[in-house]
């Protein structure tokens, strides 16, 4: 064989081999990309876990409204939320979470698997039928009402269900655990679709181009076994 | 093939692949201004584009739509360029893709573009010349390869060779700078010495921060300049008017314009708080923010990419790269310090140089004069050995308000390099290789950089009363020394080889993890 096609094809099947490990990994987050958060925070202040979301778990957080200039600019995009998920230190997760988006004249719900969830993750859920003009608070004359969202346990167990991040930052919304005034709130951000075509192609050429050096320092680091080091 | 020309071939797919990385960041990843003060640097850039050289402090102006082709009803104001003025070499560069990118007719995108691809090429060129350095040192060609694209799997280097800033520029040019200063420790060859003297006037030119290396650099010449006395006479002369040319140009600049030798900042200065440097140090986290601030601190004002919301732009937004990454670079860190910091104390396969068959020059003088004296020695060396221990245990001491474990391994690394140069001492108190001096060398110099940036960050604090200037990157100027000495070191300890591979493969695993799943979510989630 060539020794030039000698010394690369060790680098390649490397590089191959690379790429399916961090594409494995990624592929969910890269696909994933494409929201943005136009109010709230998902900033870890003083947290602590809500508790396992189980099947009898619930958790209600008052949203804060959105800041009227964005509200107009995006008034026709749909919502969506983000929350930060805890996984009790990486163990294997089952079960289902339904996130409800409640507003003064619409509310729907999306069920979220959480078998492919990681400790920490931001997850996004988007609204396709509550859009921003939605989300305008209800006034009646005596009381506010805010849009809200819910957090239920669908079929969760204890013991492999996954939980959210409650914070105490300024901006925390009031949050009802289980029926009671929580003293942290619920670690959120509000914020809607982005166009990241370009992002997602950019995430995989960068996993490209680091298995490619993963490969080549490998190959570099194992050929001393048997070719004299330089 | 001879493996080492096989190594040198890899080197440069790794340099073209960094290279492509950073570039495609630059397009697609990095949002415009996002890189630290990237609308002045790129500002300064602009004017040399526009034939303006250079741009006089408090008169360079910022244009408002300097990044996106403005709509019809946008308003082009300027303000003031408010960000430090430093020489010119980098803008200089920065402006060719720039002119050719106008004269192209490029729209405004494409240009800031063009112009980011300056940082993505000097990437490449960095890890190349880091690849050399380390075998100039003493590594072996293989092992160099495993090992110099570790400062590119550093996130904050790969976020800034993607956008418009000096720092990655200066590091490529203090890199090369120190790559002719190992080879002339090493080979004592004169045109090494000037190639030395050459490079660090380009990094006297390209950011002030450096100044500090020309003057090191240029004293480490002096003091291992080989000759007899009108022969170094002379040399000495050339070599200092070649480093210092730049630096005294800028210098004389700056009093001809502002009547300020240093002058660098249109910010008013006054100072607001009366705070000794000792409560400084022991009630603010500024090793920590050094440290993390190295690794990964992104972000600034490229959230805002919406002309009809520009009004709600206030301020940076940044994200701070935490957990497992951050505690691995640091156990990494405090591992490097400890070997070098060992090597000194207690070197492995020194290569003492009988002093009588040493070349002559400052360094083997008086290496030969303390070496005469033994009765002397063995007590000094003992002395500044527990200098340096004290020295260490002060600092860590000090420096103890630290919120993680993170902080607390990031205060031992730069408490032990504090230590290193009193430690390294001994190896000028008798004959020994040029090579053993590097080590101390590198911890001086490193040692020199860390207090100036606490000298200035107690400075920003009197004024501001915040923590401000703490920036990692301004040690990059002082990297590659240090990684020359750690290279030599770990030349000598051959068993550690085998930890290299994994290391490397950590490091990147953690810098990819880091973008795709924190880093370019942040920069879509905070967007508006």
């Amino acid at each position: 064989m060539n020794k030039h096609l000698r010394d690369w094809v060790p680098v390649l099947l490397w590089w191959v081999v690379f790429f399916a490990l961090g594409a494995a990994y990624h592929f969910r987050t890269i696909t994933n990309y494409g929201v943005n958060a136009l109010t709230g925070s998902l900033m870890l202040i003083d947290a602590q876990p809500a508790g396992e979301i189980v099947a009898s778990f619930e958790l209600e957080a008052e949203l804060l409204p959105v800041r009227p200039e964005l509200a107009e600019v995006y008034s026709q995009e749909e919502v969506c939320i983000a929350t930060r998920v805890a996984t009790y230190g990486n163990r294997v997760n089952r079960g289902h979470v339904r996130m409800e988006l409640i507003t003064r004249s619409k509310r729907q719900s999306q069920l979220i698997d959480v078998r492919h969830l990681r400790d920490n993750q931001v997850i996004n859920t988007c609204f396709d039928n509550i859009h921003f003009q939605d989300m305008r608070v209800k006034f009646d004359g005596t009381t506010v009402q805010q849009p809200r969202l819910r957090l239920t346990g669908e079929d969760g167990l204890p013991g492999s269900a996954i939980t959210v991040w409650l914070t105490q930052t300024d901006n925390a919304p009031a949050t009802l655990l289980n029926g009671k005034k929580s003293p942290a709130g619920l670690a959120y951000a509000i914020g809607h679709q982005l166009p990241a075509k370009p992002e997602k192609w950019a995430a995989v050429l960068m996993l490209a181009v680091a298995s490619l050096l993963a490969a080549i320092v490998t190959r570099a680091a194992l050929s001393g076994n048997h070719r004299r080091d330089a | 093939m001879n493996p080492k020309s096989l190594y040198q071939r890899w080197i440069w797919v790794i340099a073209l692949a960094l290279m492509v990385k950073a570039g495609m960041m630059a397009f697609f990843v990095t949002p415009p201004a996002d890189i630290p003060d990237e609308s002045g640097h790129y500002a300064y850039a602009n004017d040399i584009a526009n034939g303006v050289f250079f741009p006089i402090l408090g008169k360079a102006e910022i244009p408002n739509n300097l990044w996106r082709n403005a709509s019809a009803t946008a308003v082009d104001t300027h303000r003031e360029n408010y960000i430090a003025q430093h020489p010119p070499l980098y803008y200089t560069v920065a402006a060719i893709p720039l002119a050719v990118g106008k004269a192209l007719k490029a729209d405004k995108p494409l240009l800031a573009r063009l112009t980011r691809l300056v940082s993505a090429v000097s990437l490449g060129l960095l890890v190349v010349a880091i690849f050399h350095l380390q075998i100039a040192a003493g590594l072996s060609a293989r092992w160099s390869l495993v090992v110099a694209p570790w400062i590119a799997f550093v996130p904050m280097v790969s976020h800034l060779s993607s956008g418009i800033t000096n720092d990655v520029f200066l590091f490529l040019v203090c890199a090369v700078a120190t790559l002719y200063l190992v080879r002339y420790l090493q080979t004592g060859a004169l045109q090494c010495a000037y190639a030395c003297a050459f490079w660090l006037a380009a990094a006297g030119t390209t950011k002030m921060t450096a100044w500090i290396l020309v003057a090191g650099g240029l004293g480490i010449l002096l003091f291992e300049l080989r000759g007899p006395a009108l022969r170094w006479l002379r040399h000495a002369a050339g070599l200092s008017v070649v480093a210092l040319s730049t630096v005294v140009w800028w210098v004389l600049r700056n009093i001809h314009y502002h009547g300020d030798a240093l002058k660098i900042s249109v910010v008013q200065k006054s100072v607001n708080a009366q705070v000794s440097r000792s409560t400084f140090l022991t009630e603010q986290p500024l090793v920590d923010w050094l440290f993390h601030h190295f690794y990964g601190l992104i972000g600034f004002s490229g959230y805002c990419q919406n002309e009809r919301l520009a009004h709600l732009c206030h301020g940076a937004r940044l994200t701070r790269i935490e957990g497992f990454p951050t505690a691995f670079f640091a156990y990494t860190v405090i591992a490097i310090a400890l070997l070098i910091v060992l090597h000194s104390a207690w070197p492995r396969e020194r290569l003492n140089v009988p002093a009588a068959a040493g070349p002559r020059s400052l360094a083997n003088w008086l290496g030969q004069l303390l070496g005469l004296n033994t009765t002397l020695r063995t007590p000094i060396k003992l002395l500044l050995t527990l200098l340096g221990v004290l020295v260490f245990a002060a600092a860590a001491w000090s420096l103890q308000r630290t919120p993680d474990t993170v902080g607390l391994l990031a205060l031992l690394s730069v408490s032990l390099l504090l230590a290193l140069p009193l430690l390294g001492t001994p190896s000028l108190l008798q004959p020994s290789a040029p090579a053993d001096r590097m080590v101390f060398y590198a911890g001086v110099l490193m040692a020199a950089a860390v207090l100036l940036i606490f000298n200035q960050a107690h400075k920003a604090y009197l004024i501001t009363g915040m923590l401000k200037g703490v920036q990692g990157r301004y040690l990059y100027p002082f990297l590659p020394l240090m990684m020359a000495a750690w290279a030599y070191v770990l030349s000598r300890w051959t068993p550690l080889h085998k930890l290299l591979l994994p290391v490397t493969l950590i490091l990147l695993v953690n810098e990819t993890t880091a973008y795709l799943e924190q880093l370019i979510p942040f920069f879509l989630l905070v967007r508006i």
